[in-house]
């Protein structure tokens, strides 16, 4: 057995180190470094890996091979492929560190580890549908996560996970249905049906309106900084992983009114997500639709895929992680500082006076969701826009009133967060340097952080382009 | 250089004076550094009138085949005025910020103010509207931040949310414009703005300006006499001031009726604005109407096929509204330095307004014509009553403020002569000259009309000696209300509710016992609906 | 294997996911899980060898006794033989066992026509049958026992379906990596819940 593989290296050596976790799980801050130390080595290597893995090392050739063999079946991990797999262990990295103060589960370093080696296993695994059992393990394994510490499971995680099981049979058997098939009529009952299959499995797995119902009732119970990640994990995931069966089933890609429907359901998810979102009244359940939201994007993009939507997509990655990465940490943060605060918008009334830092910075993260121009998601918002406006002007007012829906929640949560209940104690009595230093400069280096990705995407965005390179078939620029 | 010259001229005497006051605050050491800085600034400005038109490309967002863009600012005919006004405006708030009692004088606010100037030049000097759209939120969230610092102690920080998101949807409106113009040409910039978008640009326009629809979102909220609220207030409405002049020509070959139906609403938004602004109490009070009116003079610029001309009445705006407000206290002795302001107002041949009659009146006599002359003999009128007004004897005055004060009134008038000169080839106009004839005879009338019946605007004599008094004050209550949008905002609210409501059952539904099964429904409509749909031809 | 066992089979494995719709009693439950998995083993024969087949009896068996002894550690499970009189609810959920059981039988053949050939009728009345129960067990309760038996349910239903289509050993490894995990997550629902409600 050849132990040379790039899968050994990102998916088995994770995936060990995190069953050693388990041993030293109770102490935390140990299990946070460790799992923070191997994220960041991982993410980096893979960034700078060469891409025909002849890796030359104090003086040595090591010819690594992308191939790893289990039970007949492989794991396979290209050279082109590793710009994901550097993006995904860099968001373990980003929600390991910054996660270090709050006190989400003791098992969150040991199985964010995991989760992120079972994505990237998820992606690397032929035949490629054998993916949809992997993410059925992640499901399963977040879980745990999922569940609030101290209270019985609530529906929100019981759907989740019945739902996302659902469509587990749904991936399965189109792979199966569709064996075969390539060269069969592009109108043939086969292959409609191997496409309903995997679009409504996809469907399910991403949430898409209106099967997102579980999102808000689980964002509800769930820790904000769990939340966040398990769903960043997970959009980033299927997003690669759709592109991936577009890639590879020419009978779908080719076949009439998919990638329009895609669109369409792209952009109804964003509106539902739009609309719903200002209606809402706890700062808790819009996490949901965020994630809602840019799921709709991505699905828009994907169906945008030959007016440039893919590259949309690849730049949106890190963007809207690090908009999430601000939202959870601040909504966390507010929650440690001041417990009683339980994401409601009467709790949170006047909190300006009292957090004015956490304040803005959840405001900006937002903003920066909501696409703002300067902020980090602009510019590939932008790019959907426009490919939207001009592929037909149907999906502009749509698109409009799901930002219009949007912003007016900002605009909400502003004017809470802004109006002082005049029968409350002066806030500013009450409480004087809540924020500490060091809370202050995190907040401000996000913020600083998305206006810089935002103002020079050439320079924080463009290297994500590389996600796209293994897509020849559908994307054959790139 | 020279352009990168002048914002490093703001900003780093705007970090320098905030690390100066962090660690070791010398007042008049500040203050020199935040003068010199503006004043290089603004003298730096003429240089760059040498080189015009001139482009500067800041960021290219590379590959271009991929995003089609570029930070970039161009200095032309349209906007180089509106630069050397803003510095202008700048240098004397920082000049006539120590004169103010009132206020608590800062140096933070100075740096404040030269980093804001800074940030506004940028969206002034735009090469294109995504460049705009960029400077606007960024200049919007500083604004806000600096807005919340200053209300944040007072609690008074409700409106702002009324400020930002107005602000808020004009950027998005920008972006939906910009969406709509690249369908014709990727990458656009100002000068390639398609007619078929150029009606959302000036939405755009008019909601920074708060007058499509009217609005007064900063009504109340920031009306102080700091001279740094007088640069916030500035700040928005100059950026869409230059969009506007941006806009093509061609805007009439649009839908005729939509156009039409904006145009009335312009001149009866300039219409309230103006009589509001006769009628205000001081000058602060009525700071919005004089920007919602002499905004709306632009549009209608812009409406009738001028947009150019419709700096003429930006700069109206900004100038001769900057010496009205900046005139604090409003000390009797020299109360003659502002009533030269009404040189940027008044249009008549060879000032500086004299080339916006024509753009304002467009062809031939029209009732928007004649409603728009009203409102200019309005507009001149208020400002004419607030300066005869000012009554303060002010005999307090530092030894310093007693020089600054007046040489930062002054600088304004300079500006303006120096614009109507060398402002833009063929600034020196004799215009449509009848047009200020009438409306100063109007003022005139008016003057002579308060005099004979010794009317006061804001007494209780002049509801009694005024014979339409009681109409056209209901008349006003009437449009200040249809105006003030009260009603859409209750209406929306009102809809707003019932689909919360509405929303709020299906989400019961949905999330409740059954919610597995609805789900499972869902899904075999997708199917039906995927079936259906997918693979047709 | 006769075609009488194989039948017989079936019917005790719809019998048994009826059960576990039907009857709220642990116990009962429990062993109806059991059963369905001891069924499942039967049928899967006609596709499998018995070695292979046998991995889904012992996980299956593996996955009852996790649960099994999780109720039993929480202390509330009653004993089997306790009786009690059928309830309304009961009813109506038999009355709608009766009917997923006459759809499964009426829809097999017309799956077997239009989808599956390569697959057997009563295959795919078991199957079908199971991922019906399934389905309608996590629809209809959110109770972390009857949720996880439903779960199971269904996949196993699914899981006999796809093992007339195809056959790859990682494929059995995962699913029993996922049976297995899903068993643990039932018992994690079932300590949290115990411990929410002694609390």
């Amino acid at each position: 057995m050849n132990l040379l593989t790039t899968p050994t290296i990102w998916i088995f050596l994770p995936v060990l180190f995190s069953l050693l976790l388990i041993l030293v799980h109770r102490l935390h801050k140990l299990s946070v470094w460790i799992v923070c130390t191997i994220s960041l080595l991982l993410a980096v290597v893979a960034m700078i890996f060469p891409q025909n893995l002849d890796l030359r090392l104090f003086g040595r050739n090591f010819l690594f091979d992308d191939t790893f063999l289990i039970l007949n079946r492989a794991l396979i991990i290209t050279g082109t492929e590793l710009k994901t797999v550097a993006m995904l262990y860099l968001f373990s990295f980003l929600w390991n560190i910054a996660g270090m103060r709050f006190s989400v589960s003791r098992w969150f370093p040991t199985i964010s580890l995991t989760i992120t080696a079972l994505w990237v296993s998820a992606l690397a695994v032929e035949p490629f549908l054998y993916a949809a059992l992997i993410v059925e393990l992640i499901v399963l394994i977040s879980v745990v996560l999922l569940t609030p510490r101290g209270e019985q499971a609530g529906s929100g995680v019981m759907r989740y996970l019945v739902l996302q099981t659902i469509a587990l049979p749904f991936i399965l058997l189109s792979g199966w249905m569709v064996t075969g098939i390539e060269s069969a009529p592009s109108a043939s009952t086969l292959i409609l049906r191997g496409a309903v299959l995997i679009l409504i499995g996809f469907s399910l797995w991403l949430a898409v309106f209106p099967l997102h119902t579980w999102l808000p009732m689980l964002a509800d119970k769930t820790h904000p900084w769990v939340f966040s990640f398990v769903f960043l994990m997970q959009q980033s995931g299927l997003s690669i992983f759709l592109l991936k069966v577009l890639d590879q089933f020419a009978w779908l890609r080719n076949l009439n009114g998919v990638f329009p429907a895609m669109q369409w359901v792209g952009v109804l998810t964003v509106l539902a997500g739009g609309v719903l979102a200002s209606m809402q009244t706890k700062v808790n359940r819009i996490l949901a639709y965020l994630i809602l939201i840019e799921t709709g994007y991505s699905v828009l993009a994907i169906g945008l895929i030959s007016q440039g939507g893919g590259e949309a997509l690849a730049l949106s990655f890190l963007p809207r992680a690090l908009a999430y990465l601000q939202y959870a940490y601040t909504l966390s943060s507010i929650q440690q500082i001041a417990p009683e605060i339980d994401g409601g918008f009467p709790s949170l009334r006047g909190l300006f006076t009292r957090l004015p830092f956490h304040s803005m910075s959840l405001i900006i993260s937002l903003l920066s969701l909501l696409g703002l121009p300067a902020l980090g998601l602009f510019p590939a918002r932008r790019m959907l826009w426009n490919s939207g406006a001009g592929l037909t002007l149907h999906y502009t007012p749509l698109l409009g009133l799901a930002v219009a829906g949007m912003a007016l929640f900002i605009l909400r949560l502003m004017d809470t967060l802004l109006t002082t209940d005049p029968n409350a104690p002066s806030p500013t009595l009450t409480a004087q340097g809540e924020e500490s230093i060091w809370q202050i400069l995190v907040l401000c280096f996000f913020t600083l952080l998305s206006l810089l990705v935002g103002i020079f995407p050439q320079v924080f965005l463009n290297p994500f382009l590389g996600i796209l390179e293994p897509f020849i078939h559908l994307l054959p620029s790139s | 250089m020279i352009l990168l010259g002048i914002l490093g001229l703001l900003w780093l005497p705007a970090i320098a004076l905030t690390i100066s006051q962090a660690v070791k605050p010398n007042f008049a050491r500040s203050w020199f550094i935040a003068i010199a800085g503006a004043s290089l600034a603004w003298l730096g400005t003429f240089f760059l009138r040498l080189y015009l038109p001139m482009e500067v490309e800041l960021i290219r967002w590379l590959p271009d085949s991929l995003y089609h863009t570029a930070i970039a600012f161009r200095i032309d005919y349209i906007n180089w005025h509106y630069i050397v006004a803003i510095l202008a405006l700048c240098i004397a708030v920082i000049l006539t910020d120590s004169s103010r009692a009132s206020t608590n004088t800062t140096p933070t606010n100075w740096a404040a103010a030269l980093a804001l100037t800074g940030l506004n030049l940028i969206s002034v000097m735009s090469r294109g509207p995504l460049t705009m759209a960029i400077a606007w939120a960024i200049t919007d969230l500083v604004e806000l931040s600096f807005m919340l610092n200053l209300l944040r102690n007072s609690g008074g920080t409700g409106k702002v949310t009324n400020v930002y998101g107005v602000r808020l949807i004009s950027t998005f409106v920008l972006v939906a414009a910009t969406a709509i113009g690249w369908q014709v040409t990727a990458g656009l910039d100002f000068t390639q703005i398609p007619p078929t978008a150029s009606l959302l640009f000036l939405i755009a326009a008019g909601l920074r300006l708060g007058v499509l629809p009217l609005n007064f979102p900063m009504q109340n909220a920031l009306e102080s006499n700091r001279g740094i609220d007088l640069l916030l207030r500035f700040s928005p409405v100059v950026s869409a001031l230059v969009l506007i002049a941006h806009l093509p020509s061609e805007i009439l070959v649009l839908n005729q009726s939509l156009v039409s139906v904006i145009s009335i609403l312009t001149v009866l938004a300039a219409l309230y604005a103006s009589a509001m602004w006769l009628t205000r109490a001081d000058a602060n009070e009525g700071r919005p109407y004089w920007i919602v009116a002499l905004s709306a003079f632009a549009l209608q610029s812009a409406l009738n096929g001028e947009p150019e001309h419709s700096r003429v009445w930006g700069l109206a705006l900004l100038l001769t509204g900057g010496v009205l407000f900046l005139f604090d206290p409003p000390i009797r002795r020299i109360r003659f330095i502002p009533l030269l302001g009404l040189i940027g107002l008044l249009g008549i041949p060879y000032t500086l307004a004299a080339s916006g009659w024509s753009a304002l009146l467009g062809e031939g006599v029209s009732l928007a014509g004649i409603v728009m002359i009203i409102c200019h003999a309005m507009l001149v009128g208020g400002y004419l009553r607030y300066i005869l007004e000012a009554d303060s004897a002010v005999t307090g005055l530092e030894k310093y403020a007693r020089i600054t004060y007046p040489l930062g009134l002054i600088l304004i008038i300079q500006t303006m002569l120096v614009l109507n000169l060398v402002g833009w080839p063929d600034v020196l106009t004799i215009g449509v000259w009848w047009g200020s004839l009438v409306s100063i005879g109007l003022v005139l009338a008016g003057a002579f009309l308060t005099k004979k019946f010794n009317f006061q605007l804001t007494g209780d004599g002049f509801k009694t000696k005024f014979p339409f008094y009681r109409l056209g004050h209901q008349v006003l209550n009437v449009l200040r209300v249809v105006f003030s949008l009260d009603w859409i905002y209750a209406i929306t609210r009102w809809i707003f509710a019932r689909l919360s409501d509405i929303a709020g059952f299906f989400r019961q539904v949905l999330e409740g016992e059954a919610g597995v099964l609805w789900s499972l429904f869902f899904l075999l409509m997708m199917a039906i609906l995927i079936y259906t749909q997918v693979g047709q031809p | 294997m006769s075609e009488t066992l194989r039948i017989v089979s079936a019917a005790l494995l719809l019998l048994a996911a009826a059960i576990n719709l039907v009857r709220r009693q642990w116990a009962l439950n429990i062993l109806a899980l059991g059963l369905q998995y001891v069924c499942v083993f039967l049928v899967i024969l006609e596709v499998r060898s018995p070695l292979l087949a046998a991995i889904k009896l012992i996980v299956g068996l593996m996955v009852t006794l996790m649960l099994y002894m999780t109720l039993v550690s929480s202390g509330l499970i009653e004993s089997l033989l306790v009786r009690r009189r059928l309830s309304s609810g009961e009813v109506f959920r038999g009355t709608i066992a009766l009917l997923l059981v006459l759809i499964s039988i009426l829809l097999s053949p017309v799956l077997q026509q239009s989808a599956f050939p390569q697959s057997s009728q009563l295959l795919l009345t078991a199957s079908v049958g199971l991922i019906m129960f399934g389905l309608f067990q996590m629809g209809t309760i959110t109770e972390p026992l009857y949720l996880v038996i439903g779960l199971l349910t269904f996949l196993s239903g699914f899981e006999l379906l796809y093992a007339s289509l195809e056959f790859s050993r990682v494929l059995e490894a995962l699913f029993t990596a996922v049976n297995l995990s899903l068993a643990l997550i039932g018992c994690f629902f079932i300590v949290k819940d115990v411990e929410s409600r002694s609390a």
